[in-house]
């Protein structure tokens, strides 16, 4: 059923809205609207706009969380509060700048060092000591890098002839890399020899002994030094944060807090007394009717606070939203509800209608005590482990499926076991007149399937009384003149198919020709009776047509949703055929049974069957049920979140 | 005799393409045109261009759009033989396409380069050039700058070359062009020198190593003597390969300080010996004619080889720059004389 709702109004001095929200709504259930857009007809109501100020210290202290191991151990302390939080991260923050200062003084070094050693590296398979190299008094030296088509060409045309002596040193990507001597004096004609081949001079650093590959093991032997230094830092900050982990992670969760409940200004607004001059902060939003009165009381003691509250009918803009409230058991077929829309305020809550009819078509349908029991129980356990709403529902319906196994006598497929209490739905037949010989099951299912459409009418007319809808009542085709007709119906099929005398034409014409035409004038009608002037929208010759194919779209639902019901004693009949074909296949009939054979074919007949069932069953409950009575345009009721 | 066989079809097809190769006598009648229009008409009419021409509006061609379409005649054509050619020829033809391929890497590069890169348009290539190359043309046709284009040449054979020129100091269009020029004929020659055997690879490592020997002696003789660079200045203009060249030669070549000098050597060469070349002022013509004649000479006497096709190509390409020169000649108001001169590759007084 929906819980009443009462429309909820709460005022007070601008700054009291945060001990407000932590002592009163945080206690009780409100699904809290905009107090702006609900309020359109109050005024002088401005938005309550500042600024958050724990975003930015909750940001910085999230900035840390990298470093922080949070072990189960670590507690949680209430009496935090702003200001210590506030001292906690200027620490952190001092402490964090020096070591980045460092870091950063460290990382231009490694940086450099990188660059030497790059340019070093070509270089490695020279073996000759650089300082000796640097030395050298009557010969001059260049280090670097050509392109290596140039060099090819150099060597074979004019390498020969030069005093010049070029040390390859390593070839790759279409550079050669290497030194090349010359004498003091004519370097500078060398010089010019190699630029003409596009030379690039490497700058070799003096500061280093050795061979190349000395001095490049030597820079590497730094750079990893630096690197360790660096990352010492690093956990020189982590360590930090860790001897103070418990204040920090109390300071985190109360900045979170603080953060998160700051956001209900979101939904306030701002007004300002004429004669005051104060700011006054005004909440409004749902809360279930018994809440309402226990809050009202706790508020009474208050000075400054003022709450009011409103009937849904007198409130404003907006609708209820729907809470539903359900006893345990019917509870997880809200699922089903929610899928398909929850109900508007003032509609009745399917829920337990939902419940019984799913449950019993299913077992109508899936009509086995074995597999039944194994559903009820497999879905029982499921439900109290995992929590799962699809497994209560299996679970209930495992039950109709147990006791429709006893009606049919059908025991994990076996037909012999028990006796059937009813009939076995694939043998039993009988005859109807003129339409012949058909399988009992066809027949009940249908009559079954009348009877639960009729139900729906009722409940539909039940709805629109609520509503207050002449049309919902009386006219439409679910309404009254639908349920006469519809009613008529089944009553001439009825006194038909068991032998006895139909009524009279003129009745029958009066039964089924009457509520068509209220139902064919329904607008018509329902502007009469609302007392408006136009009575026919439109011209009356597109009224006619209009009218005239809407009956023929009204008799063909008939029709068609009462056929639709057949498929209960169709899967009821498939499922025991499949039951029948996996005995053969298992050998029954030779007397040898596979057992292996029976269980598989068990499992997989449970879970196809099963899947298939429940899909049906629900395409039934939305198409045929749903659509003759409920409208499912509610929405859902969330409570405010307030952070603990 | 395998050889008849497998050459028979590609050379009775290059001989019916090479009845559409212009005559000399059609060269004379050109001559005596006086307006782009009207020379762009004659194409239409009377040669295997009008095609490809007449697809377009011819009124509104342009110089350069006119080029384009002769350029795009040799591609259509190389098209053609390739399309024709078995696996065998097709090894050879592939070593062909890579002038097509250098080609639209130096239109990207020049593109890229130039400051008006926002307004040219390149043509995308179609769907022949995209199977047989591994270039990422779309990328490469809007490539922002050099450094880009660099990254988008990774993978690809061009990459080392490029990427080597894109270091130096001042880069310019004519290093990368020259670097691209040098890098077609040493992969070329890698490639018949180390793979290749047979009549065929012997036909084209002779047609070949001429060009590139002449090539590098044109390069040194002008470099030294007409820019008068200095000998290191020189050694980029070379093709790192030789032929019958001996380093030896080359390296004096390179080496030598007087215009005397280099002829005394080169009186010496193979070239001097067989071509009686014994002025290197008439080297510079005597590329044309020489390579020209000797690829004639291959295709007489290897008549189903590769020489067949590759003498097409060749034919099919001097016939290109003779049209463009044409053009030019026309373009400018040329008297018939003058212009006749300037298609066969005389200088104009």
């Amino acid at each position: 059923m929906i819980v009443d709702m009462k429309f909820l109004t709460i005022t007070g001095p601008k700054d009291d809205i945060d001990r407000v929200t932590e002592q009163y709504i945080s206690k009780y259930e409100i699904h809290l609207e905009n107090a702006l857009s609900e309020l359109k007809d109050v005024q002088k109501l401005r938005p309550f706009v500042s600024a958050n100020p724990y975003k930015e210290p909750y940001n910085k202290i999230l900035s840390y969380e990298k470093y922080m191991h949070f072990n189960k151990t670590g507690s949680n302390n209430n009496a935090w509060d702003f200001d210590s939080a506030i001292q906690l991260l200027d620490e952190a923050d001092k402490k964090y700048r020096e070591i980045e200062e460092q870091k950063n003084e460290l990382t231009t070094q490694l940086d450099r060092l990188n660059n030497t050693a790059t340019s070093i590296y070509p270089f490695r398979v020279l073996e000759y000591n650089i300082n000796a190299i640097l030395d050298l008094k009557f010969i001059k030296y260049s280090f670097g890098r050509l392109p290596a088509v140039q060099y090819e060409k150099f060597v074979k045309l004019m390498y020969d002839e030069l005093d010049v002596i070029f040390v390859k040193c390593e070839e790759n990507s279409g550079f050669v890399w290497g030194v090349y001597f010359a004498p003091k004096t004519q370097f500078s004609r060398i010089e010019a020899i190699f630029s003409s081949l596009h030379f690039e001079k490497t700058y070799i650093p003096h500061e280093y002994d050795g061979t190349p590959f000395e001095v490049y093991t030597h820079i590497q032997k730094q750079i990893q030094t630096y690197r360790n230094d660096i990352e010492s830092l690093d956990k020189k900050f982590a360590d930090f944060i860790q001897s103070r982990i418990s204040e920090f992670s109390s300071a985190k969760t109360h900045l979170e807090r603080l953060t998160q409940n700051f956001d209900i200004r979101k939904l306030a607004a701002i007004t300002t007394h004429s004669d005051s001059n104060n700011d006054y902060f005004i909440l409004c939003g749902w809360i279930a009717a018994k809440d309402a009165a226990a809050l009202s009381e706790e508020m009474d003691s208050e000075k400054e606070l003022y709450c009011f509250t409103n009937e849904p009918s007198e409130a404003t803009i907006s609708s209820p939203p729907t809470k539903l409230k359900n006893p345990r058991i019917i509870k997880p077929f809200e699922m089903y509800i929610k899928m398909y829309g929850l109900p508007a305020y003032n509609e009745i809550d399917p829920t337990l209608f939902v419940a019984l009819t799913y449950s019993f078509i299913f077992g109508a349908m899936f009509g086995d005590v074995g597999q039944g029991l194994c559903l009820a129980v497999g879905g029982f356990l499921l439900y109290k482990l995992k929590h799962m709403n699809l497994a209560a529902i299996i679970s209930c319906a495992g039950v109709f499926s147990t006791f429709f196994g006893f009606m049919y006598g059908s025991v994990f497929g076996f037909e012999n076991v028990i006796e059937a209490r009813w009939l076995h739905p694939a043998s039993r037949m009988m005859t109807l007149p003129f339409i012949g010989k058909m399988n009992t099951v066809f027949v009940v299912a249908i009559a079954l399937g009348m009877l639960l459409i009729l139900l729906t009418m009722i409940l539909q007319i039940i709805n629109a009384v609520k509503q207050r809808n002449i049309e919902g009542v009386f006219f439409d085709t679910n309404g009254f003149a639908g349920l006469v007709f519809y009613g008529s119906l089944v009553l001439v099929i009825f006194l038909y198919m068991s032998g006895h005398a139909l009524p009279a034409t003129a009745v029958l014409l009066i039964m089924f020709g009457i509520p068509l035409l209220l139902i064919a004038l329904k607008e018509p009608l329902t502007n009469l009776a609302e007392k408006k002037t136009k009575l026919i929208e439109g011209g009356k010759g597109m009224f006619v047509v209009q009218t005239f194919f809407e009956l023929f779209e009204v008799l063909l639902s008939y029709f068609s949703n009462t056929l639709s019901f057949v498929r209960v004693g169709a899967f009821a009949i498939s499922h025991a055929a499949m039951m029948e074909v996996v005995l053969m296949l298992a050998g029954a009939e030779n007397g040898s049974l596979n057992i292996l054979v029976i269980v598989l074919g068990n499992i997989f007949v449970c879970g196809m069957e099963g899947l298939i069932v429940g899909i049906q069953v629900l395409r039934l409950e939305y198409y045929e049920m749903f659509s003759r009575f409920y409208k499912g345009c509610g929405r859902e009721f969330v409570p405010y979140k307030v952070a603990k | 005799m395998l050889n008849q066989v497998r050459y028979s079809g590609i050379s009775s097809k290059v001989k019916a393409m090479s009845a559409g190769l212009i005559s000399p006598s059609m060269y004379k009648e050109i001559s005596s045109i006086s307006s782009v229009p009207e020379f762009t008409a004659y194409l239409c009419e009377h040669t295997p261009y009008g095609k490809y021409l007449l697809q377009t509006d011819i009124r509104l061609l342009h110089r350069v759009e006119i080029e384009t379409f002769l350029y795009n005649g040799v591609y259509e054509d190389f098209k053609k033989l390739y399309r024709f050619a078995d696996q065998n020829q097709r090894f050879y033809l592939k070593l062909y396409f890579k002038i097509f391929e250098i080609e639209f890497l130096k239109k990207c590069i020049r593109r890229v380069m130039s400051d008006r890169h926002a307004s040219t348009t390149i043509v995308s290539p179609d769907n022949f050039f995209m199977e047989h190359t591994h270039l990422k043309t779309d990328a490469l046709l809007s490539a922002y700058n050099m450094s880009e284009l660099t990254e988008l040449l990774k993978g690809t054979e061009y990459h080392d070359i490029i990427f080597v020129v894109f270091a130096y100091q001042n880069s310019s269009p004519f290093d990368y062009e020259l670097a691209l020029n040098l890098y077609y004929y040493q992969t070329i020659w890698k490639t018949l020198s180390k793979k290749c055997s047979g009549p065929d690879a012997d036909i084209l490592t002779h047609s070949y190593g001429i060009r590139i020997d002449l090539l590098n002696l044109t390069s040194i003789y002008r470099g030294k003597f007409h820019f008068h660079l200095e000998n290191a200045k020189v050694i980029p203009l070379t093709i790192p390969c030789n032929y019958k060249l001996k380093k030896s030669e080359l390296s004096g070549f390179v080496q030598c300080s007087s215009i005397a000098e280099f002829n005394e050597i080169l009186a010496a060469t193979y070239y001097g010996r067989h071509f009686s070349i014994d002025n290197a002022d008439t080297l510079i013509q005597k590329y044309q004619t020489v390579s020209w004649n000797t690829d004639k000479k291959s295709a007489k006497n290897n008549p189903y080889t590769i020489a067949a096709i590759f003498s097409y190509l060749v034919d099919k390409e001097e016939e290109r720059k003779r049209l463009v020169r044409a053009l030019e000649a026309i373009r400018y108001g040329l008297n018939q004389r003058q212009i006749l001169e300037y298609i066969n590759g005389g200088s104009i007084e």
